[in-house]
């Protein structure tokens, strides 16, 4: 036991963990030009191995160590070097808290890894939402419009889809089963050259178009526009036969298709994933900004008032850049901006491991100013020898 | 007195070339270009003198910051901004358009490679490049293939254009631009200025009685007003032609505005006379035409009090900039650090402490120079010394010279100076060639709006980089001058050694500061501590790297020979994190990507790689005696 325990606090494996982390940095870096911020991160740093896959053996073979595993490996280094290596003393202090600092960073990292989720609100002006907009899942959502006053909505997440089950919403009259999901996808007219499984689609705009599945992007400037194809089936079944309602293809961007049963009218559409929040957010102005004579943007901003559902309370805010709107654990900040300056775009995110980072580098930073004055003043005090 | 000659000598020099220099800037013409220099207009959403305005417009087009003229002469910026905006019908002929694509030389008239006087200077420096020059005259017969040709051009991004795409494109915008330049102060339709303002002012209020009649549905003369139109219509061409902003305004919603020169127009229709800035840009016009220098002066010594009457913040502005244009402090501090470094070089044959000392002291005067000019950019701009990868060099340079004069003064053996020197240099030198045609005080985008966290995680970071290199430099001497001479005793690598590790430690401590509160800054702009971005990577590799030096040293893995070697290692991993991301062309710290130059970082790599491998060579074949 104690030979792995030396060498799990050795100062050889913080090293190692350390080039290997460049090593990592570095490739993730390099492969942001291929695969875009998100997707690079992904692969490279929120993973326990990174992979490449083999075609011909159709696995994906591990070649690097992930973000995951070096953090966790520096952070074991980190804690066994405290408890074996580490000496107490008031020389220490500094040593101490830089790398009690880099533990909680570690801790705070992985959890915004996991935790953090990003989306958008699109408000044009004079316009007012109470959900947000997911920047990276969609849904199914079929929309009960009978009630002309209220429409009920039912959500169904990317992840239900993706497994192409058939799912069952105790409300609904009728079953909806997934045939096809595909991430990514690009449009095209249907037509004799349509493949055979176009064909399925007998209701709604797929019968003029099809969607062919394109590979995912993770690109900032780019988006995945997924596709799915569905067939709902009614619930009572006549001599072990059900009625079949039709076969449908949705795709995000596209317009709501409508359709009636048992006297209800129905709209299916794929957008985005909402989550719906405690407050409406109205965009009373946006404006933009720029330098006199040129398109050089001065500033971006976004006059809002947020209504909150539970106390009634309206508050108006101003969101610019570099000074985002923070109401209960989301953060609203200018983000873009549609052409036209009538419609602005605001980044939504929830980050629960927010204060970590703050307190973990306040640490080290102390630390290692500790650390450094320790340092100068050693330094003066052999230099005043020497001169001596 | 004997002990200080030379540091007195050496001061004196340095002063009395920034002077020297200083003097040059003047145009030799009894036209009172100094004058016209300063005075204050906005273009590219900036206040900035006529000075800053002819030399950023040049260097756009043809490289340079003057202009050689077709008979051979060569031109200070502003005498040809002059022509241009003054009379134009001769700046038509002035070959300021470079082009050194064969692909678009070609579908424009041939010129001949001019021929040397001696045979000796032509097999040296060839043919000379004045057939790489073109006038607007001689761009004119095939502008419409340029336009159509840059316009296909611009449907592609940037960096997938071909070189005659690029060249194109640069020669379609720099084109428009100049002509655009020779409408901004007068549309060259009439021979004399003041004329046609008199002839304005005298039809102008019989057209607005006759306009009021019209809309009043009573009889009018149609004959008055036909006059009127004429102007209209070739002010309103010209309003929308115009470079730059020439008449202070009523700031619209707490923010400064200005108007075009086409703003005369409605002056005189509305007040029946111009204002005395365009009287006096008038008179200006005229008498260049009619190369009258007494008007001339006087006309501009009036336009430029008239501004400072009409706008005193801009004027102090432009006036500050046109100072620093002359006193061009980056330049000089250029050949300073030149002159530091010779100093010490021949220190230590001589041993001579005068020289020694005379390094020191002219280090500081060339280092208060280069502070003296962030300090004007800093005052210009209205905001912290590094707004783009430009300045960036200059603040690098800036710190590593703080740190050496430190060091200097603590063990004062004229390696600190010689470091100086050399990152002064080096750090000047990368920032000229940065510029890249551009205007370097340029506004900032939104994003990079003032923010405290902002500004200072930029400087620390950017300091971080500076005392990075400084370890680096250091690593470099002690294993070249190690190698080659016998300067390294055992004292003085001792000495090395220690300061190696002490920067090290403090460009741990600035990196890690600098990242972290890059960290703070996007959380609180962006409400996310840490995106990946290559920037971001880019400063953590830096941290990282100074974090595996500090534990080899502590582990015992790496004694001196060791840490020098990882220290040369630094500079790469600084150069990736401060250049190299840039190159990539994604990510959120846009503000100075760069298209090309990867192949100098690429030959700098080389060059610190080969030095580490020299420090490997076996401690018997060098010169000076290394205990490693």
């Amino acid at each position: 036991m104690k030979p792995l325990l030396k060498l799990l606090a050795s100062l050889e494996l913080t090293i190692g963990c350390l080039v290997l982390a460049m090593v990592l940095i570095l490739f993730g870096t390099l492969d942001q030009t291929h695969l875009g911020i998100h997707g690079a991160t992904e692969k490279y740093f929120y993973t326990v191995f990174v992979t490449q896959y083999v075609e011909f053996l159709d696995i994906n073979v591990p070649y690097m160590p992930g973000g995951y595993l070096i953090g966790f490996a520096l952070f074991l280094n980190n804690l066994s070097a405290m408890i074996y290596r580490f000496r107490m003393g008031s020389k220490k202090l500094g040593i101490w808290l830089i790398h009690l600092g880099f533990v909680l960073l570690l801790l705070g990292e992985f959890i915004s890894s996991v935790f953090q989720e990003e989306a958008n609100l699109t408000l044009d002006e004079g316009g007012t939402a109470d959900f947000t907009e997911s920047t990276s899942l969609v849904e199914l959502a079929v929309i009960d419009t009978t009630d002309t006053e209220t429409d009920r909505v039912y959500a169904i997440p990317e992840a239900m889809l993706e497994r192409k089950q058939q799912i069952e919403i105790d409300e609904l009259p009728f079953h909806i089963s997934v045939d096809v999901f595909m991430p990514n996808s690009a449009l095209q007219r249907r037509d004799d050259t349509a493949p055979e499984s176009a064909h399925v689609v007998n209701q709604g705009f797929g019968l003029q178009y099809f969607a062919i599945e394109v590979p995912e992007t993770g690109k900032m400037s780019e988006r995945n526009q997924p596709s799915t194809i569905v067939t709902l089936f009614a619930k009572e079944s006549v001599d072990g036969e059900s009625e079949i309602l039709g076969t449908w293809l949705a795709r995000e961007f596209m317009r709501h298709q409508s359709f009636s049963y048992q006297g209800r009218n129905y709209d299916l559409v794929l957008r985005r994933q909402r989550e719906i929040i405690d407050y409406y957010i109205t965009l009373n102005d946006f404006s933009h900004d720029r330098y006199l004579g040129t398109n050089i943007p001065k500033n971006f901003s976004s006059d809002v008032t947020v209504k909150d559902k539970r106390t009634g309370l309206e508050q108006d805010f101003l969101i610019y850049m570099n000074n985002p709107l923070r109401y209960d654990d989301l953060t609203f900040y200018q983000a873009s901006f549609l052409p036209g300056d009538q419609t602005s775009i605001l980044q939504v995110v929830r980050n629960p491991g927010r204060s970590l980072p703050y307190i973990s580098t306040t640490v080290m930073t102390l630390g290692l100013a500790i650390q450094f004055a320790f340092g100068l003043q050693r330094f003066s005090k052999k230099r005043k020898k020497a001169d001596a | 007195m004997k002990r200080n000659l030379a540091t007195i000598l050496s001061i004196l020099f340095f002063f009395g070339y920034i002077y020297s220099n200083f003097k040059k800037q003047t145009p030799k013409s009894d036209f009172d270009f100094d004058t016209l220099g300063k005075v204050p207009v906005i273009m590219n959403g900036r206040v900035q003198p006529l000075d800053s305005v002819a030399k950023n417009s040049l260097l756009a087009m043809n490289g340079k910051r003057s202009a050689v003229y077709q008979d051979g002469t060569k031109h200070h910026a502003i005498e040809w901004l002059a022509e241009a905006i003054f009379e134009p019908s001769a700046a038509f002929d002035r070959p300021v358009f470079r082009i050194h694509d064969d692909g678009l030389r070609a579908i424009l008239p041939h010129k001949t490679p001019e021929q040397r006087d001696s045979a000796i200077m032509a097999a040296l420096f060839g043919s000379g490049s004045s057939h790489h020059y073109y006038s607007f005259n001689e761009i004119r017969g095939s502008f419409e293939k340029i336009r159509r040709d840059a316009m296909e051009a611009s449907q592609i991004e940037s960096e997938l254009r071909t070189r005659y795409q690029k060249a194109v494109v640069n020669l379609a915008n720099n084109a428009i631009q100049f002509y655009n330049l020779t409408r901004t102060i007068h549309h060259g339709e009439t021979p004399s200025y003041l004329d046609e303002l008199a002839a304005m002012q005298t039809i102008a209020p019989k057209a607005v009685a006759e306009t009021e009649k019209q809309q009043r549905g009573e009889a009018f003369d149609s004959e008055s007003l036909q006059g009127m139109l004429g102007f209209i219509q070739l002010y309103r061409g010209f309003g929308e032609n115009a470079a730059f902003f020439t008449h202070p305004a009523e700031p619209v919603d707490g923010q400064p505005n200005w108007d075009k020169m086409s703003v005369v127009l409605d002056e005189v229709t509305r007040d029946g006379a111009p204002s005395k800035i365009s009287k006096n840009y008038a008179t200006l016009t005229d008498a260049y035409r009619q190369d009258d220098v007494a008007t001339f002066n006087q006309a501009a010594a009036e336009l430029l009090a008239a501004l400072d009457a009409e706008d005193a913040k801009a004027f102090s502005k432009a006036k500050a900039e046109h100072q620093f244009n002359y006193l061009s402090p980056f330049y000089v501090s250029i050949v300073g650090y030149v002159f530091v470094f010779l100093l010490a070089v021949f220190s230590w044959p001589f041993s001579s402490r005068g020289l020694n000392r005379a390094a020191f002291w002219t280090l500081i005067a060339v280092f208060a120079i280069h502070t003296i000019g962030m300090g004007y950019r800093v005052y210009i701009i209205g905001y912290a010394p590094v707004i783009n990868l430009y300045s960036s060099a200059i603040y690098v340079g800036w710190g590593a010279t703080l740190l050496s004069l430190i060091i200097e003064r603590l063990y004062r053996n004229g390696i600190g100076s010689f470091i100086a020197a050399v990152i002064g240099i080096a750090s000047l030198i990368v920032a000229h060639h940065l510029i890249d045609g551009r205007d370097t005080l340029e506004q900032m985008k939104a994003v990079l709006d003032s923010n405290f966290w902002l500004t200072v995680h930029v400087l620390t970071i950017t300091f971080g980089y500076a005392s990075t290199f400084f370890s680096g430099f250091i690593g470099i001497f002690w294993v070249l001058a190690g190698l080659t001479t016998k300067l390294i005793d055992k004292q003085r690598s001792k000495m090395l050694a220690s300061v190696v590790y002490g920067i090290i430690c403090f460009s741990t401590l600035f990196s890690f500061f600098g990242t972290v509160s890059g960290g703070i800054w996007a959380d609180q702009s962006w409400g996310r501590f840490w995106g990946w971005d290559p920037k971001e990577n880019g400063a953590i590799l830096l941290v990282l790297w100074n974090v595996i030096i500090l534990h080899s040293r502590w582990g015992g893995f790496a004694k001196t020979r060791g840490i020098m070697a990882m220290a040369i290692f630094g500079n790469v991993v600084t150069s990736w994190s401060w250049m190299g991301t840039n190159m990539l062309g994604i990510g959120l710290h846009s503000y100075g990507f760069m298209n090309s130059a990867f192949h100098y970082l690429l030959a700098f790599w080389l060059t610190q790689l080969a030095v580490i491998a020299l420090a490997y060579i076996p401690a018997k074949n060098w010169k000076s005696e290394i205990r490693v």
